[in-house]
């Protein structure tokens, strides 16, 4: 038993000395150590991508961020994706990962249970988040009081499998976000189809709320990008009615009943869900005037309603990103 | 004896006939698993490794290594039912795919891989950050579609596991790789043997240990090496046989060289996976 410990030592001290430098080394760390102040802020051409366990430079001079950790002397990256760097900070971005919230960040969730004075909420994050009945609007628009009764009409409001977009107010200890949808924009959702995309290709844009203006169907189309990478396509309604103008019904917030919505406009909710999926598909990240420019683009060129066929994918991709995906 | 009849499986036509295939021209390799006359003694076995294969799991990979095929699929971290726990929980499930093995295994009947799966959770576990996931599960589902030899099948769930696991953005320690290290009775290192190579040196020492007491000639043994071939570290060592110890300390070695190798495979496969997605660019 002795025997075997010692040998055990000796043979992982030889190991590490001669690993081989493409798994100890990379081009960020010389790249990282060399770096001049002009090549600060270093744009995505820049960029290095690195697998778990590789060491990405000294933790004498950086500091480690999120995707790194500290092993003896050296920042190593636990996750795959590109090294980022701010002033001394590292940080690696994970190329694919669950959702990573921040305090502020727009999302769309679904109820997955009703519980005492709360809801919880699958918003793709790594744990459940969750909605306090306190942090809601309630019927009747004005701000008031949450009485005993609220509690039990709960289920009333919102029941298990709704949807809804909310911000996040804060996080709890262990790192679950809870969410508020205290304001006008927030809420249940209803009227169109949620699609998800991986949260990495929804950047924080000034604005999540998106309307996509007729032709594009008769009421145009409403786009919400939430940074959980879910995004919801709903039927088009003017900017008053959404956000507590006029024709706004404050009594209709958590209406499980769909408007009607001629068959036009189904069809262009469906048009821009396609067009979402195709860029997603891509990886091509998501923003307000891509969504819009590959709707003109299709408008345009007088395509069939239904998804696109493969070469004017390509096409679509080539002229409107400018991605060619034939390669 | 048609009183237990499966009405779920879908029953093989009374007659089959092997199908025939043309002859091998001169020279021309035999598909199917890669031999040893493709590589060294001491050379590790050459795989195809692949990510993100399964669309709806947050992290997938598809491994073939010799006689091996494995799906790795990876959901998580999710949230867990209570009890609370500080560290995330990892659950890992190997199941054969029926007709993964040879002969043919029984169907819903997977007992058989319940040690596997603990020395796999056992190989995995150091090269997870579970203390960055509290209160949440990792579950990990291997579906093994063709199999030869246990070890072989440990050593190539470990690695395509890690993958996975590295695809679905899991903070992890390092990458984990498995290899198999064999020594048979003339002595011979073999690194990543081949099921004959394996059922060889069993039938042999079978033999011995008839024929002979025991401890004689020069012993044979196979050993399986789980490591963090980037941080220099061994995750789990499982031997079976008898050897010396300068022999073992051999064995070791070749065998953390050869995970090596099999790293370098891994993390190509995964800066691939990072470019289909279009990210890393030039890189």
């Amino acid at each position: 038993m002795f025997s075997v410990k010692t040998v055990a030592l000796s043979s992982t001290q030889s190991f590490s000395d001669d690993i081989p430098a493409t798994h100890r080394k990379h081009q960020a760390e010389l790249d990282a150590m060399d770096l001049d102040e002009d090549e600060f802020g270093a744009g995505p051409s820049k960029r290095n991508i690195v697998t778990p366990g590789e060491v990405i430079t000294s933790s004498k001079e950086y500091m480690r961020g999120h995707g790194t950790y500290v092993e003896e002397v050296n920042v190593v990256s636990s996750v795959t994706g590109t090294i980022e760097r701010v002033n001394k900070l590292i940080s690696v971005k994970p190329v694919r990962s669950k959702y990573v919230p921040e305090v502020g960040d727009l999302v769309i969730g679904r109820i997955v249970e009703v519980g005492p004075q709360r809801w919880r909420v699958d918003a793709n994050g790594r744990q459940d988040a969750v909605l306090m009945l306190s942090s809601v609007n309630l019927p009747g628009g004005v701000q008031r009081r949450k009485i005993e009764s609220d509690a039990l009409k709960m289920r009333e409001f919102l029941a298990e499998g709704d949807l809804l977009v909310a911000e996040v107010q804060a996080f709890f200890g262990d790192g679950a976000m809870s969410l508020h949808t205290r304001s006008l924009k927030y809420g249940k959702l209803r009227n169109g189809q949620l699609l998800s995309v991986p949260p990495q290709l929804i950047r924080r844009l000034k604005s999540h709320f998106h309307h996509i203006p007729p032709p594009c169907g008769p009421t145009g189309v409403d786009v919400i990008l939430g940074l959980n990478g879910y995004v919801w396509v709903s039927n088009g309604t003017s900017q008053e009615k959404r956000e507590g103008g006029e024709g706004f019904d404050s009594e209709g917030v958590y209406s499980d009943k769909n408007d009607d919505i001629p068959p036009e406009g189904r069809q262009a909710i469906s048009t821009i869900t396609n067009l979402i999926k195709l860029l997603a598909q891509e990886g091509i990240p998501l923003t307000d005037t891509l969504i819009e420019d590959s709707f003109n683009w299709v408008n345009q060129n007088q395509l069939p309603p239904g998804p696109l066929a493969p070469n004017e994918t390509e096409r679509m991709l080539a002229e409107v990103v400018g991605v060619d995906i034939t390669a | 004896m048609a009183t237990a009849f499966d009405r779920r499986r879908i029953p093989a036509p009374e007659i089959s006939i092997p199908p025939i295939y043309e002859p091998l021209l001169d020279g021309e390799a035999e598909a199917g698993p890669s031999k040893r006359v493709d590589r060294a003694n001491d050379e590790a076995r050459p795989i195809f490794l692949k990510t993100g294969l399964i669309s709806q799991a947050n992290g997938s990979g598809y491994i073939e290594s010799g006689g091996v095929k494995i799906a790795c699929s990876v959901y998580g971290p999710r949230p867990k039912a209570p009890p609370y726990t500080p560290q995330g929980t990892l659950n890992l499930e190997v199941k054969f795919a029926p007709f993964a093995s040879d002969p043919r295994g029984a169907p819903l009947r997977d007992t058989e891989p319940i040690h596997l799966s603990q020395l796999l959770t056992q190989s995995l576990i150091p090269a997870i950050q579970l203390d960055q996931f509290p209160k949440s599960s990792i579950d990990i589902y291997l579906l093994i579609l063709e199999s030869d030899t246990p070890s072989n099948v440990l050593s190539a769930g470990l690695t395509v596991s890690s993958a996975a696991i590295a695809d679905a953005g899991i903070a992890m320690n390092g990458l984990g790789t498995g290899s198999v290290v064999l020594t048979d009775q003339n002595g011979e290192i073999l690194v990543d043997p081949e099921e004959s190579e394996e059922i060889a040196l069993q039938s042999q020492a079978q033999a011995q240990g008839q024929g002979q007491g025991q401890g004689q000639g020069n012993g044979a043994g196979k050993l399986l090496v789980g490591a963090l071939p980037a941080l220099g570290k061994v995750t789990n060592l499982y031997m079976e046989g008898e050897v010396e110890v300068d022999q073992a300390i051999q064995m070791i070695e070749k065998a953390i060289a050869a995970s090596r190798d099999t790293h370098t495979v891994l993390a190509q496969s995964l800066l691939e996976g990072a470019l289909e997605r279009g990210i890393g660019g030039e890189a």
